[in-house]
């Protein structure tokens, strides 16, 4: 067995994670697919942990109404691509870290190409029909999907593997309402709270540890602090 | 026959009533969408319906005593 030195940046992860499973996260990959608010902290996070292999999919410019909750959104990077701008971001922190950067929208011509050899893709996108697009990318890849969405002081998660019913569990009752012309509000402490409970998804699963969110969605309500979970089952005959 | 369902609503539908409801009056036979429709919440507006911790429906008829939880998809990132 080759040893793996754990490098200083990551030694405090020690203890809550073993250098097996630290070494295991340094030669994973995982896809980021959106580069907003919950994919700017997700890409963070999963740094900061150690993930080695990073794909960044994204096709947007940061524009100041970004400033209230994404994270790589600065004075400085306004008007830049956020795929460039958050790995460079990504690069101080982890100066080997491998990205695999692409400035597109995920499409069902693109996906099999962009999503590769990824271990686990993250949802991080603000359309509907563009989460409908990447859940079936990921199925048809083989590919487990950690999804969110956030709305207000509200958000949800989820994890989806090839089979499981999923987002049409979620969302299989939309109706006009929904589109996705206009634009979400919501705070930064419900985005970073969802991607933090999103990329810690992402772990167990590159991890293969227990107590996935697979066929329950965690819905968060800061309006009363609610932390509660719902099981996804089939609406077919009901 | 009028009785009451035990009624939570989550993620901005607390605008439209308590949040938090254990006595809120029904009609036996009352809709989900037609007891949120008599609170104000729109009647196209999507929803995500549990009762009694079951995925439910926006049409599921009510009888009485149920635990109901509704909150809107969200689709921000």
């Amino acid at each position: 067995m080759i040893h793996f030195q754990v490098p200083k940046a990551f030694s405090r992860n020690i203890d809550t994670l073993s250098e097996e499973e630290q070494a295991r996260l340094s030669h994973s990959k995982v896809c980021i697919v959106g580069l907003g608010g919950l994919g700017g902290t997700v890409a963070e996070i999963l740094v900061r942990t150690g993930i080695g292999n990073l794909i960044l999919v994204d096709r947007d410019r940061f524009d100041p109404s970004n400033m209230n909750r994404q994270l790589v959104c600065t004075e400085e990077t306004i008007g830049n691509l956020k795929v460039d701008e958050t790995s460079r971001r990504l690069k101080t922190i982890n100066p080997d870290l491998n990205l695999n950067p692409h400035i597109d929208f995920l499409t069902a011509d693109n996906a099999s190409e962009i999503l590769g050899e990824a271990d686990v893709v993250v949802d991080c996108l603000d359309s509907l029909e563009a989460r409908f697009d990447l859940e079936q990318a990921a199925r048809n890849g083989d590919k487990p999907l950690v999804s969110a969405a956030v709305s207000g002081i509200s958000g949800y998660v989820t994890t989806i593997l090839p089979g499981d019913s999923g987002l049409q569990e979620i969302l299989n009752q939309l109706g006009e309402e929904t589109s996705d012309s206009e634009p979400v509000s919501c705070l930064a402490a419900i985005v970073f709270l969802i991607a933090s409970l999103e990329t810690n998804e992402v772990i167990k699963l590159l991890l293969d540890r227990n107590g996935l969110l697979r066929n329950r969605l965690l819905l968060v309500d800061l309006s009363d602090n609610i932390f509660e979970e719902f099981p996804l089952t089939d609406l077919s005959d009901g | 026959m009028k009785t009451t369902i035990h009624l939570k609503l989550y993620a901005g539908l607390q605008k439209y009533a308590s949040a938090s409801d254990d006595n809120h009056p029904i009609e036996t036979g009352d809709s989900v969408r037609e007891v949120l429709n008599r609170l104000g919440v729109p009647p196209d507006k999507p929803l995500l319906v549990f009762i009694n911790g079951n995925r439910s429906k926006a049409t599921s008829l009510l009888q009485g005593e149920e635990l109901v939880k509704v909150f809107p998809p969200m689709r921000g990132g």
